[in-house]
């Protein structure tokens, strides 16, 4: 009787379509790889092998050594060979597979199949079970169906496939009775569509399969369903021809976990985030784009008005007839009026340049250019302020210092920084400028003598707008424009400049071309 | 169901089959299928609601879901102008595996305005060469019924 048992134990086991599932259908988990040298020694390795070892290889180490499994395998005397369900470990069983490539080197690949052995074990119970059985009542279950009505074990839910419909075998598994499902049946033939109306869709599919004359399978994409108590489940169909019998297998699939919670789940809000962002981006551009524009209309036609208001006070402050009638602080006003024009039209000015700097309408033209004439400009510019102030000015230039700039540009950057030294330097004073060539390096130094900066000052300098401006020696008011215009011409330069300042003593301004 | 991935098509049948919207987003993974009982002038008519997954670079809709279906909506989110070139791609072959089945585009989120992107121009002229196109909100449950019974009465009047 012991032999008999055996006998139909590996029967069942070797059914091709059991066998089939077992070899083909579950996914490969845990994959790890070893590779060794023609003599056996470990070369590479791949995949979470502490898995299946207690430690990491070393290179060089013989892999019999390190997997004693292995042991008379490597190389394989079947080119490849695979065993299954070997036990590694406690409770960790795994398909070894080894193959040898062109240059002598042995892979060794193993596959995690410790989930599916527990699953095979329930079986082995029952058949051990059922055989025990059939054998003291003496009768003979079929073969074919015993071991398909024994795949609910394994989580399918199992029909074959025949002319008119869909015949069910063995049990609903346990997902199934969670489900809000029944199989609705008629005359023994099962309407599984009613029951799963996606079937019909992949019953398509499936029919090339069936209806070929070679064993094939084909797999559906997964579909959800609605569980009893509101969660949710994927299914996935199986359908198989083998030994010119079809059938269709349904099963829960495990891929959504890594599919929904995971890679494209995140893929998805993480592209949804990213277009959202660039929108933002585009508006806030635009947006920006409006202000500049805007920005640069206005100042451009703020500066006729503004220049015919200074040219009336002009004309007032130099008709001598109203001068001689109006009283001493009826002039003062009248200078204040010009004097405050001036500076709007400073102003507007400066914002005109900025505008149009942030809109990119000036164009960098470097050329060859003349530091004298540079310098001669700025004297020139900055003069009537000078005298005013009585500020010495020197100009420096190194014969070899020589370089290429938007002379127009670099010229009105260089104004601002001397305009701005000319407001911090007291009365009596010193600025210098200074066009530089030492040992090749070529840089505009500008220095004055004048009340000099806190550090945190030095590091706010060139951000752009501020809105906290110092008053000059002379209760001169600031833009708050000036240096970022300045910083806005030199990196379009791609110039850079440093400022190196003493509290009380003056500043330095550098810039290295 | 046909359309980009996170349009609103899960939420849309939601919607009309049990009156719920969630505002989290939860990707559908293949294919859920959902059944509805609408009553078009006195006749009652069983709709099963395949709500595919989005089709995008991770997963592209294979053309044997529309296999026998009698109708589809077409799905595209307002605040995402791509999404209706994916719904113009997928109508193409739609209109192909379906044998022209009627169809509706809908175009929806319609509560978000301000963060609207498709061109009014483009609805127009997708309407002058003959689409039925309706803007719906699954959020503020705005035409969503309307759409699913239009669509159910185009079906009903080919057969
Ligand atoms: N504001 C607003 N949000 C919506 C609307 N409809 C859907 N959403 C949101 O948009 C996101 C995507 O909705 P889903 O219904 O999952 O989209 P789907 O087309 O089924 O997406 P896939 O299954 O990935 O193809 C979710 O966060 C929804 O809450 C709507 O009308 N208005
Ligand atoms: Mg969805």
């Amino acid at each position: 009787m012991m032999k008999s048992l055996t006998k139909n134990l590996t029967q069942q086991f070797s059914d091709p379509i059991f066998n089939y599932i077992l070899k083909e259908i579950p996914p490969y988990i845990g994959v790890v790889m070893l590779q060794a040298d023609d003599g056996g020694l470990i070369r590479y390795w791949h995949g979470s092998l502490d898995r299946y070892f207690d430690q990491q290889p070393t290179e060089g180490q013989p892999i019999e050594d390190y997997a004693p499994f292995l042991f008379g395998m490597v190389p394989p005397l079947i080119n490849p060979m695979v065993i299954s369900h070997v036990l590694i470990k406690e409770k960790v069983y795994v398909e070894v597979h080894i193959l040898n490539d062109d240059e002598n080197n042995t892979w060794v690949i193993l596959i995690d199949q410790s989930k599916e052995v527990e699953l095979i074990h329930p079986i082995i119970q029952y058949y051990n079970e059922e055989k025990l059985k059939s054998t003291r009542d003496n009768k003979q279950a079929s073969t074919v169906k015993g071991t398909l009505s024994a795949l609910y074990l394994l989580d399918y839910l199992t029909f074959e496939r025949e002319k008119d419909g869909y015949r069910f075998h063995g049990i609903t598994p346990f997902w199934f009775d969670q489900l809000n499902k029944k199989l609705y049946s008629d005359d023994q033939k099962i309407d599984l569509i009613e029951t799963f109306p996606y079937i019909e869709v992949f019953q398509i599919e499936a029919e090339e399969i069936w209806s070929s004359q070679y064993n094939g399978k084909v797999i559906s994409g997964l579909w959800e369903e609605t569980n009893k108590n509101g969660t949710h489940i994927y299914l996935q169909a199986l359908a198989l021809r083998n030994d010119k019998r079809n059938y269709l297998l349904i099963k829960p699939s495990n891929q959504e976990n890594g599919m929904s919670d995971g890679f494209i789940q995140k893929a998805r809000e993480q592209k949804l985030t990213l277009d959202q962002l660039a929108n933002a981006e585009r508006k806030l551009k635009q947006l920006l784009g409006f202000k500049d524009q805007f920005v640069s209309i206005i100042s451009h036609d703020l500066r006729s008005p503004i220049g015919a208001v200074i040219g009336l006070s002009e004309l007032l402050l130099t008709d001598e007839d109203l001068i001689n009638k109006l009283d001493e602080q009826q002039l003062e006003l009248l200078t204040d009026i010009k004097n405050e024009m001036l500076r709007l039209l400073d102003y507007n000015d400066k914002l005109y340049q900025w505008s149009n700097l942030e809109l990119g309408n000036f164009k960098i033209t470097k050329k060859p250019v003349s530091p004298l004439n540079l310098a001669n400009y700025v004297e020139k510019m900055q003069s009537a302020k000078l005298k005013k102030k009585n500020i010495t000015f020197e100009k420096k230039i190194d014969s070899d210092c020589s370089f290429q700039a938007d002379e127009t540009l670099l010229g009105q950057a260089i104004n601002n920084l001397v305009g701005n030294s000319v407001k911090f330097t007291p009365e009596g004073g010193t600025i210098s400028l200074h066009f530089s060539n030492s040992n090749g390096q070529n840089s505009i130094i500008i220095t004055d003598s004048g009340m000099g900066m806190d550090k945190d000052t030095c590091e706010r300098l060139f951000s752009g707008f501020t809105r906290k401006t110092t008053m000059g020696t002379f209760g001169e008011k600031g833009t708050g424009l000036g240096l970022g215009i300045v910083k806005k011409i030199l990196d379009a330069h791609e110039f850079t400049i440093n400022v190196d300042s003493v509290l009380g003593k003056g500043t330095s301004f550098t810039i290295v071309v | 169901m046909l359309g980009a991935f996170a349009v609103g098509k899960t939420s849309l049948v939601q919607r009309f089959v049990n009156s719920i919207f969630s505002d989290k987003y939860h990707t559908t993974i293949g294919v859920k299928i959902d059944q509805k009982i609408v009553k078009v002038d006195d006749t009652e008519v069983t709709l099963m609601l395949w709500d595919l997954y989005g089709d995008d670079d991770f997963m592209i809709v294979k053309p044997t879901y529309l296999y026998g279906s009698s109708g589809y909506f077409l799905v595209a989110d307002g605040t995402r102008a791509e999404t209706l070139q994916i719904a113009k791609r997928l109508q193409e072959m739609a209109e192909v595996t379906t044998k022209n089945a009627p169809f509706i585009l809908l175009i929806n989120k319609s509560d978000l305005t301000e963060a609207w992107e498709i061109d009014p121009e483009a609805i127009n002229r997708l309407k002058q060469s003959g689409w039925q196109i309706m803007l719906t909100s699954a959020k503020e449950d705005k035409m969503v019924e309307e759409a699913f019974s239009l669509l159910t009465k185009m079906m009903l009047e080919i057969q």
